[in-house]
C-alpha cells in the first residue's frame, strides 16, 4: 500500500479520476419523451359541435378554454379532390353539424381514416366561416382583416387527437337538392336524381390543373355544382352519363350549394338518364284554364293550367312562353320541368305568392319571376311549348297586341270552357270566356275583382251567366 | 538481476558527472569520441534491437543490436545524443567530452510511449440520402508518426475535416498485413474492417504524399501500411479502458501479444467493445465488438508465415445537415433521425457494419532479398437504413413543410402566426414520432405499410492475391516489384426490416408508382428484398516495378504501374420504367491504369535534406461511378475519360539541436472525377426526381504544410503546424440529367429522360475539401517524472461548402421565355450571389491533453485525457448547397423572405468533448 500510494501520486489520479466525472456528466441532454400515448378520454371536457353557434359573431373567434369537440372524419384528402381541409361531422349518420378544418397537412387521411373518431382540442384554434358553414384554423391577417387560414401540419397532428373509441362507417344524409339547408353545410349529403347537365363541356371530371365547376341538374329541377379539383387522382376520368346520386360534403351558402366529392366513385350516376327515367311527353290534354289580372289588386294575378286527360303528366320539359304585348319573338320564359300536373287536376302559377296567399287563402302551386307567364297584364300573348318544341296550347295571337282584342284581359279573366277537353295550338275566341274593360271583340266588358271573380284551383266550374 | 526502482533520469547522474563543463579549451577537437550502452525495454527488462542512436549536429548514428548494446563513435563537438525508437518517448543525453574519450550510458531504459491518444477513424460517411453527398473523414492519419504536422492533422486538425492536402481518403493507400484495403466501390481505405481495435494499428508505416514505398505505388495522398503481427508489436498484454463524449460513451479493449517466439509460433490476439446511448450528437447510439487474431509461425530464420482474421461489428446512428434554420430552432447538436420508440432511442438512419477479413501468407525477411506472397479475403454486408413512406406525411420532422420558414415563404405572402406557430410545434415535438408512425401503418387499408424501415444494404466478397518483392544491392540500388490480382462482387438490395405493425408494403417507385420488381410479386414482407436489387462485379491485376538508389547525399526513385480493371452490373430485378435495360448482365466495361513517379532526395547535411517528388497517373474510377444509375439501369457512364492524377511535391525537413521542421510544398492536378448523385430538383426543363450525372470535374490543388517543434527546454517544447493551400476546381465539370423516360415526364425532358445540361461554370471555385487554411500553435511539457501536458491553439478556416452544380449551368437563367435578368443587378440576391462560393466562417479552438504513465514492477499503466475545443466554440465544418430550386427565379424568390426554405445545409462541429483513456499494460 505504501508502494501504491508512493507511485501513484494522490494528486495527480484523482485529479484525473475527478476531471473525467465531471467530464463525463457533460453529456448531452436527454431531450423530453414525447407526449403519452394521445389516446385517452378521461378528464377532458367537451362541448358540442351545435353550442359553437355561439362563438360566432363575425369575423373570428380564438378559443382559450381546454376544451374539445367529439366528431367523426368525413373526408380528408384522399383522392386528391380535396386541399388544404378536413371535414369532420358531430354523428355517425343524421348529423346535426359539421365542420371544416383547415390544415396544411398532406395525407391527413394516413392518421385520421374516414369514419374515425376524433378529438379536437379547441385552444388556440379560431373559429371562423367558409361559405356559410364553420370552420376552424389559424389566422392571417389580408389588409389588416383577420381571415382564416390553414393549421401548420405538425399543429394539426397537435390539435387533433384519435378517440380511444374506434370509429365506424359514416352514412351520408339522403337530402333532396331543393331541400339543402345551411344546417347541412360541412356535413356529409347524398343527393338523389341528378345528372350532369348536358350543356358542360368538360367531358372529364377536371381539366388537369384547373378547378372545374361540373352542374348537376336534377330531374326534378333543382340541381347542384360540383367543384372538381384539376390536380385529382380521378381528374381525367370520363364524367358518367346517367343520373343517379351525388355523394360528398356540402359547402358554400344558401342559394349557392356546392359539392365536393372524395372520389370518383361519389359520383354514382349508372341510372337512367333524366331523359330515360322522365321521357318528354307529348301531349294534347294539357290546357291554360285560367288566366287573371284582376282590376283591384295586380299582384293577385295567376295562371292556371288543367290537365283535361286522366293520366298525370311529368311537365319535364315543357315551357310556359309570354309574348309581351305584340311582339313576335317570346319574352319571359318558365321551364316546368320538375313539376307533374295529375290527370283532372290543375297548377297555379303566381308572380307574387305572398299577396296570392293573402287574396285568395291559399298558396299558389308555383312561383314563377315577375314579368313572366304568370304575370301578365292582360295585353300579352301565353303559350304553351312541349319539350318538342311543338306550341301545344295557346291564349292570343302572337305578334299581336291583345288590347281591343278577342284577347284581352286586362283588368279581366279569362277562362276556358268547361267542355274544351283539348289543347289548341291557334287561338280560338269560342273555347273562351273574357272578361276585360273594352269588351271588344265578342269579350265582356266587365272588370274582375279578386278573390271573389276568380276561380285558382278549380276546373271546370260551371258557366258563367252571361 | 535485480531492478533499482530509482527513477532513470536520475540514473546516469553519475555518468552526468564526468561531464564538468562545457569546456571551450577542449583542444581534443576532431578526434573520435565514444559513446556507449545497451537499450532496454524499462517495462520488460528486455533488450532493446534497432533504437537508433545518434549523435545532434552530426551526421553519425547507429542502431542497438539485438542484445541491446550500441557503440556510437562522435565528434567532441557533439553536445547531446539522442535515442529513439518507434512506440518509446525518447532520451536525451547532454554530454561533454572533456576528460577521456568515451562515455558508457550503462543501460538505458526506454519507455513505451502513449504520449497521443489513439484515434478510432471510423470513415463517417454520413451520406445524405437525396444529396449523395457522403462525408469523407480525413483517413490515413492514424497514431502519430514522428511527423509533427501528421500529428497535429490528425488530432486537432480532423476536428474541421481536415484532409491533407485537400485530398480526399480515396487518394490513400492502405494496406494491411500487405493486403490493399481500398474498396473497389469508391477507393476508399476500409478502416472499418478493423474498427475498434487500435492496438494493433498503433504503428503503421506512413508514407506522405508520393513518397516511396516497398508496398506498391501508392497514392497521390499517401501510402499507410499496418503490420498486425506478434513480431511487430510489443509483447505482452494490455487493457484499456476508455471514455469519450464524442461519438461512443465507453470502450473496453484487450490486446495479448506472445511476441516473437524463438520456437516459431506467435499470436496476437485483440477484442474491443465500444458502447454508448448516445454521442455528442443526440440520437446516435453506437454499438461494436470487435476482435483480431493473428498466428505467425516462423518456419525458419527470416521465413514466416501468418494466418489473421479480424472482424468488426459495429451499429450507429448517424446525424444530419441542418440548415441554419434548424440549428438556430432546435440546437447545434440536434439530430432529427431519431425519436422514441417504446422508451428506446430509435435513430431512423443507422449503419450496421460485419465484414470478416483474413488475410494468409509467407514472408521472407533476407539480407538482400525480401519478397511476400499475401492473400485477402473480406466478405460481409453493412447496411444502411433508412424510413420510407408512401402516400403519407414526410416522417421528417424537419421537412420544408414543417418549419417556420415555410410560412416566410407562402406564395400569397408570409403568415406570421403560423410562424410561431410552426416553430412551437417542433419545438415541442422536434423528433420522429415512431408511434404515430405505427398507428398510421396499422389503420391503412389492405395492411399495407405507409411507412417502412429499410435497409439498403451491401453484400459484398473481395479476394486479393499480392506478391512483392525486393532486392537490394551493394551498391545502394534496390528494386521492388509487385503483381496483383483481385476480385470484387457486391449485391446491392434494399431489404425490408419492419414493416411498422403493416402486413406487407407495395413495392413500388413513390415518384412515379411504377413497379420495381416486374418479375416479383407486388407486395414484399419483412426481410424481403425491395426497391432494387443489383450486383456489381469488377476484376482486375496490376503490376508495379520501381527502382531506387541511395548513393550519398543522393537517392533517387523511379516507379511504375500498369493494371486493368474491368467492372460489370448484374441486375435482377426487372423495373417498370427502364424493362429492358434493368435486369441481367451488362457487358464489361474495361478501364486501363497507368502510372509513372519519380523522386530525387539531396541530404545537405546532417541536418537538412531536401526531397522532390513527381508523378503521374491514370486510373480506373470506382465500381460505383461506373454506371451512372445502377439501381435503375446498367448504363454507363455518359464521359468515357478515366480520372487521372498528376502532381509532384518539394519537401524540406531539418533536424537541428533543438528544432525539427519539415516543410512541404505541393501540387497536384486532378482531372476525369465523376460525381452521381438524386435528387428532386425544380429546373427550367420541369420538376422531377432526377440523377445528376457530373464528369469531367477538375481540380487543382497547391499549397504548403509543414511543422516545427523547438524545443526551449528539455521539457518545454514549442511547436507549430500549419497548412495552406488553394483547392479549386478545374475546368467546367459537364452535367446530364436523367429523369424517368416516359409519358409524363417533365415536359422539357427528352423521351428517353436524359437531358444535357451543358456546364456547370465553376472552374476557379474553391473546391470544398477541408479547411484550406489550418494553424495550430502549441506548447508541450514533458515531466521527468513521466507525465504531460500538450496545450494548443488551433484556427481553422478557408471551408467552402459544396456548390450546387446546376446553379452553375446556363439553365438555372432559365429558358428563353424566361423574365430577364438584370445584369446590373449585384444585391444578395442578384444571380451573380447565387453563384459566389459559399465559405463558412473560420474559427479558433483550444486542445489540452495531459497524461501520466506509472511503472510498478512489471506493470506500466498510462492515462490520458485529452479535452478538445475548450471554449466550447461553435463552428460549422461543412455543408452543402440543396439543389431543388434550380431555376434563378425561384431561387431568389425563396430567399427573398430571409428565411429560406432551402438553405444550404450545414455539419456542425463538436463543441467541449473530452476523451480519457487508461491502459495497462503487464
Amino acid at each position: 500500500m505504501e508502494f501504491l500510494k508512493q507511485r501513484l501520486g494522490r494528486t495527480w489520479f484523482s485529479g484525473m479520476f475527478i476531471l473525467s466525472m465531471v467530464a463525463l456528466a457533460c453529456s448531452p441532454n436527454e431531450t423530453q419523451d414525447p407526449p403519452g400515448d394521445p389516446c385517452k378520454n378521461e378528464g377532458l371536457e367537451f362541448m358540442e359541435m351545435a353550442q359553437l353557434d355561439l362563438f360566432l359573431d363575425g369575423g373570428l373567434h380564438e378559443f382559450s378554454e381546454a376544451r374539445y369537440l367529439e366528431g367523426y372524419v368525413t373526408a380528408t384528402g384522399q383522392g386528391g379532390n380535396i386541399f388544404g381541409s378536413l371535414y369532420l361531422q358531430d354523428r355517425l349518420e343524421s348529423p346535426t353539424r359539421g365542420l371544416e378544418i383547415k390544415t396544411d397537412l398532406l395525407n391527413a387521411f394516413t392518421y385520421f381514416p374516414e369514419g374515425s373518431r376524433v378529438h379536437i382540442l379547441l385552444s388556440g384554434l379560431f373559429l371562423g366561416r367558409s361559405g356559410a358553414g364553420w370552420a376552424l384554423g389559424s389566422r392571417r391577417d389580408i389588409f389588416g382583416n383577420p381571415v382564416l387560414d390553414r393549421l401548420p401540419a405538425q399543429a394539426t397532428l397537435e390539435h387533433i387527437v384519435l378517440s380511444c373509441e374506434p370509429g365506424g362507417e359514416i352514412a351520408p344524409l339522403p337530402v333532396r337538392a331543393d331541400s339543402l339547408r345551411e344546417s347541412h353545410l360541412h356535413t356529409l349529403v347524398r343527393i338523389p336524381d341528378l345528372e350532369v347537365a348536358a350543356e358542360h363541356p368538360v367531358p372529364t371530371f377536371a381539366l388537369e390543373g384547373e378547378e372545374t365547376l361540373v352542374p348537376l341538374v336534377g330531374c326534378e329541377g333543382t340541381g347542384i355544382e360540383l367543384v372538381n379539383s384539376g390536380f385529382s387522382d380521378f381528374q381525367a376520368e370520363n364524367l358518367p352519363e346517367g343520373s343517379g346520386t351525388a355523394t360528398g360534403i356540402l359547402v358554400g351558402r344558401k342559394g349557392d350549394f356546392q359539392l365536393l366529392l372524395r372520389r370518383a366513385e361519389d359520383l354514382d350516376l349508372s341510372g337512367l338518364t333524366c331523359e330515360e327515367r322522365y321521357p318528354p311527353m307529348r301531349s294534347d290534354s294539357i290546357l291554360i284554364s285560367e288566366l287573371a289580372d284582376p282590376d283591384n289588386e295586380a299582384g293577385a294575378r295567376f295562371l292556371e293550367l288543367y290537365n283535361a286527360g286522366k293520366t298525370a303528366l311529368n311537365l319535364r320539359g315543357w315551357k310556359l312562353q309570354r309574348y309581351t304585348n305584340g311582339n313576335s319573338s317570346p319574352g319571359m320564359e318558365a321551364d316546368l320541368t320538375g313539376l307533374e300536373l295529375d290527370g283532372g287536376a290543375t297548377l297555379v302559377f303566381s308572380a307574387n305568392p305572398g299577396v296570392f296567399q293573402a287574396v285568395y287563402g291559399f298558396a299558389p302551386d308555383v312561383e314563377l319571376r315577375a314579368n313572366g307567364p304568370a304575370d301578365s297584364n292582360g295585353d300579352d300573348n301565353i303559350l304553351l311549348v312541349d319539350p318538342f318544341g311543338t306550341v301545344v296550347d295557346i291564349f292570343g295571337i302572337p305578334g299581336e297586341d291583345g288590347s281591343g282584342t278577342s284577347h284581352e284581359f286586362e283588368d279581366g279573366r279569362a277562362l276556358r270552357r268547361p267542355e274544351v277537353a283539348r289543347a289548341s295550338d291557334i287561338f280560338q275566341p269560342s273555347q273562351w270566356q273574357v272578361w276585360n274593360d273594352t269588351g271588344a271583340s265578342g269579350t265582356l266588358r266587365q272588370p274582375m275583382l279578386a278573390p271573389a271573380d276568380f276561380t285558382p284551383g278549380q276546373h271546370p266550374e260551371p258557366l258563367q251567366p252571361e | 538481476m535485480p531492478y533499482t526502482t530509482a527513477p532513470f533520469h536520475l540514473q546516469f547522474l553519475p555518468i552526468c558527472l564526468l561531464a564538468v563543463f562545457l569546456s571551450g579549451f577542449n583542444r581534443l577537437q576532431g578526434q573520435q569520441c565514444q559513446v556507449s550502452g545497451r537499450a532496454m525495454d524499462a517495462q520488460h527488462r528486455s533488450p532493446l534491437a534497432g533504437v537508433l542512436i545518434y549523435a545532434v549536429g552530426s551526421p553519425d548514428s547507429v542502431r542497438s543490436r539485438q542484445d541491446g548494446h550500441f557503440v556510437l563513435a562522435v565528434g567532441r563537438k557533439v553536445q547531446e545524443i539522442r535515442m529513439e525508437a518507434d512506440g518509446y518517448a525518447s532520451r536525451r543525453f547532454p554530454i561533454d567530452f572533456h576528460a577521456g574519450d568515451s562515455l558508457a550510458l550503462g543501460e538505458v531504459g526506454m519507455r513505451p510511449r502513449t504520449a497521443e491518444p489513439e484515434r478510432d477513424f471510423i470513415v463517417i460517411g454520413e451520406a445524405s440520402e437525396t444529396e449523395g453527398e457522403s462525408r469523407d473523414q480525413a483517413s490515413g492519419l492514424l497514431t502519430a508518426s514522428r511527423d509533427h504536422f501528421l500529428s497535429r492533422a490528425a488530432f486537432d486538425f480532423s476536428a474541421g475535416f481536415f484532409r491533407p492536402r485537400g485530398l480526399a481518403s480515396s487518394e490513400t493507400q492502405v494496406y494491411f498485413n500487405g493486403i490493399p484495403v481500398n474498396s473497389d466501390l469508391d477507393r476508399r481505405p476500409m478502416w472499418r474492417l478493423w474498427s475498434g481495435l487500435t492496438d494493433i494499428a498503433r504503428r503503421p508505416e506512413t508514407y506522405v504524399g508520393r513518397a516511396f514505398s516497398a508496398h506498391g505505388f501508392g497514392s497521390p495522398g499517401g501510402t499507410v501500411a499496418i503490420e498486425a503481427m506478434p513480431s511487430s508489436l510489443r509483447p505482452g498484454s494490455r487493457a484499456t479502458l476508455s471514455a469519450s463524449s464524442r461519438s461512443y460513451a465507453m470502450r473496453q479493449m484487450w490486446t495479448h501479444n506472445s511476441g516473437p517466439n524463438p520456437k516459431g509460433l506467435g499470436y496476437l490476439v485483440s477484442l474491443s467493445h465500444r458502447w454508448g446511448n448516445t454521442g455528442y450528437v443526440q440520437g446516435t447510439p453506437y454499438r461494436s465488438v470487435a476482435g483480431y487474431g493473428v498466428l505467425e509461425w516462423k518456419i525458419s530464420r527470416g521465413l514466416s508465415a501468418w494466418l489473421s482474421a479480424v472482424v468488426s461489428r459495429t451499429r450507429r446512428g448517424r446525424s444530419a445537415a441542418l440548415t441554419q434554420e434548424a440549428a438556430k430552432l432546435l440546437g447545434h447538436r440536434y439530430n432529427p433521425y431519431w425519436g422514441k420508440d417504446e422508451g428506446r432511442v430509435r435513430n431512423a438512419r443507422e449503419q450496421w457494419d460485419m465484414e470478416p477479413f483474413i488475410t494468409a501468407g509467407i514472408r521472407k525477411q533476407g539480407e538482400r532479398f525480401q519478397w511476400r506472397l499475401s492473400s485477402g479475403y473480406h466478405w460481409g454486408r453493412r447496411t444502411s437504413t433508412r424510413l420510407a413512406y408512401f402516400n403519407a406525411p414526410n416522417p421528417d420532422p424537419v421537412a420544408y413543410r414543417n418549419m417556420p420558414s415555410y410560412y416566410y415563404n407562402a406564395p400569397i405572402g408570409p403568415n406570421f402566426e403560423n410562424v410561431a406557430r410552426a416553430a412551437a410545434s417542433l419545438r415541442r415535438n422536434p423528433q420522429i414520432d415512431w408511434g404515430a408512425l405505427r398507428r398510421a401503418n396499422m389503420a391503412a387499408p389492405g395492411g399495407e405499410a405507409r411507412y417502412v424501415l429499410s435497409g439498403d444494404e451491401q453484400q459484398s466478397g473481395r479476394w486479393v492475391l499480392r506478391a512483392s518483392g525486393r532486392y537490394r544491392w551493394n551498391s545502394g540500388w534496390h528494386l521492388d516489384a509487385a503483381a496483383q490480382a483481385h476480385g470484387t462482387q457486391v449485391h446491392h438490395g434494399a431489404r425490408v426490416l419492419d414493416l411498422l405493425g403493416a402486413q406487407s408494403i407495395s413495392d413500388t417507385d413513390p415518384f412515379t408508382g411504377t413497379r420495381n420488381d416486374m418479375e416479383g410479386s407486388g407486395g414484399k414482407g419483412p426481410g424481403d428484398i425491395w426497391g432494387y436489387s443489383y450486383s456489381l462485379l469488377s476484376k482486375g491485376w496490376e503490376v508495379f516495378a520501381q527502382a531506387g538508389l541511395a548513393a550519398g547525399p543522393w537517392d533517387a526513385g523511379l516507379a511504375l504501374r500498369y493494371g486493368h480493371r474491368r467492372f460489370m452490373r448484374m441486375g435482377h430485378f426487372r423495373n417498370a420504367r427502364y424493362p429492358d435495360e434493368s435486369l441481367g448482365e451488362s457487358p464489361w466495361d474495361l478501364y486501363s491504369e497507368a502510372g509513372i513517379k519519380g523522386f530525387l532526395g539531396y541530404r545537405y547535411s546532417g541536418r537538412l535534406w531536401v526531397r522532390a517528388y513527381f508523378g503521374m497517373e491514370t486510373r480506373a474510377p470506382g465500381l460505383q461511378e461506373v454506371f451512372t444509375d445502377p439501381r435503375e439501369h446498367s448504363r454507363i457512364f455518359p464521359d468515357p475519360n478515366p480520372p487521372s492524377a498528376s502532381g509532384g511535391s518539394l519537401t524540406l525537413y531539418g533536424r537541428y539541436p533543438r528544432t525539427t521542421v519539415r516543410i512541404s510544398a505541393y501540387y497536384n492536378r486532378f482531372s476525369g472525377g465523376r460525381s452521381l448523385r438524386s435528387y428532386f430538383t425544380e429546373t427550367a426543363y420541369g420538376a422531377a426526381f432526377i440523377r445528376e450525372i457530373a464528369g469531367q470535374i477538375g481540380q487543382r490543388h497547391l499549397g504548403l504544410e509543414g511543422g516545427i517543434v523547438y524545443q526551449a527546454s528539455p521539457v518545454v517544447n514549442l511547436n507549430l503546424a500549419g497548412a495552406f493551400g488553394v483547392m479549386q476546381y478545374w475546368g467546367n465539370p459537364r452535367l446530364w440529367l436523367q429523369a424517368y423516360p416516359g409519358g409524363d415526364r417533365a415536359q422539357g425532358f427528352p423521351p428517353d429522360g436524359l437531358l444535357d445540361a451543358g456546364r456547370a461554370a465553376l472552374g476557379g471555385s474553391p473546391y470544398p475539401s477541408g479547411p484550406q487554411c489550418s494553424i495550430a500553435v502549441g506548447a508541450g511539457y514533458r515531466d521527468p517524472t513521466y507525465w504531460w501536458l500538450d496545450l494548443r491553439a488551433i484556427y481553422l478556416g478557408g471551408q467552402y461548402a459544396s456548390p450546387a452544380f446546376l446553379r452553375h449551368t446556363q439553365g438555372f437563367e432559365g429558358l428563353q421565355e424566361a423574365p430577364e435578368i438584370n445584369p446590373a443587378d449585384d444585391g444578395p440576391h442578384s444571380l451573380g450571389a447565387s453563384r459566389k462560393p459559399l465559405a463558412l466562417p473560420g474559427y479558433y479552438l483550444l486542445n489540452l491533453s495531459l497524461g501520466k504513465s506509472w511503472l510498478i514492477g512489471k506493470h506500466y499503466i498510462s492515462g490520458f485525457l485529452g479535452l478538445n475545443n475548450l471554449f466550447n466554440n461553435r463552428y460549422r465544418t461543412g455543408g452543402y448547397q440543396q439543389g431543388r430550386l434550380a431555376t434563378y427565379q425561384e431561387y431568389r424568390t425563396d430567399l427573398r423572405s430571409g428565411h429560406p426554405s432551402f438553405g444550404p445545409r450545414y455539419w456542425r462541429g463538436y463543441g467541449r468533448t473530452f476523451y480519457l483513456n487508461i491502459a495497462w499494460s503487464f
